[in-house]
């Protein structure tokens, strides 16, 4: 288990869903190997559409950049150890819904 | 300018948004420096975003996993270099 703490970079989730999906991080590193980033998607994006409903979107990943469109109070950029995590849900509409660019930059690459 | 070819992982997206997803990759990295992600996924959303309507969504990276929820007919995963590129466009914006 990955004692790390978790690091919230960005976001404009409310405090109680911050934790909810920290808590869900943490509980994806414990059921799966770290570099299985896809179950660990996987399994916080399948918890957050039962609890909130759907359609939530999860990446994770040590090196990405993205650019995405979501519902405003539905986006989470955080980190635990080297892992870091993209949480969002899409709008229904465009009112509702603002653009992000999220990366993370890592030119000196210490990896493995 | 990077020569290397495009290799399409997985898509359910017409051929011609295919190569336009390519195309807009190649532009994203003539104008960004490969580790410069974000803007390469920003350019790359903007450009879909503009020519498909709104809700696009873009992951690039040399090292990541994600799980979503997409609109059919709109998804590629495509490698380029040491990149690797998920375009698709949210399942709400159907409805």
């Amino acid at each position: 288990m990955l004692e790390g703490k978790a690091v919230v970079r960005e976001t404009d989730m409310p405090e109680g869903m911050q934790s909810y999906v920290m808590e869900l991080a943490h509980q994806a590193l414990d059921a799966h190997e770290v570099s299985d980033c896809q179950s660990i998607a996987h399994f916080i994006k399948q918890k957050l559409d039962e609890a909130y409903g759907p359609a939530w979107n999860s990446v994770v990943g040590k090196d990405f950049g993205s650019c995405i469109t979501h519902l405003c109070g539905s986006f989470i950029f955080f980190r635990v150890e080297m892992m870091e995590f993209l949480i969002f849900k899409d709008g229904k509409n465009f009112t509702e819904s603002r653009e992000e660019a999220i990366g993370v930059l890592q030119k000196a690459r210490n990896c493995d | 300018m990077l020569e290397g070819k495009a290799v399409i992982e997985d898509t359910d997206m017409p051929d011609k948004m295919q190569i336009q997803a390519m195309a807009s990759a190649y532009e994203a990295l003539d104008l960004y420096d490969v580790f410069d992600c974000t803007s390469i996924a920003a350019h790359i959303k903007k450009e879909f975003d503009t020519k498909y309507g709104s809700g696009w969504q873009c992951v690039v990276g040399s090292s990541f996993g994600c799980f979503f929820t997409h609109s059919k007919g709109t998804f590629v995963y495509f490698t380029l270099e040491t990149l690797n590129f998920l375009i698709f466009k949210g399942a709400s914006y159907l409805i």
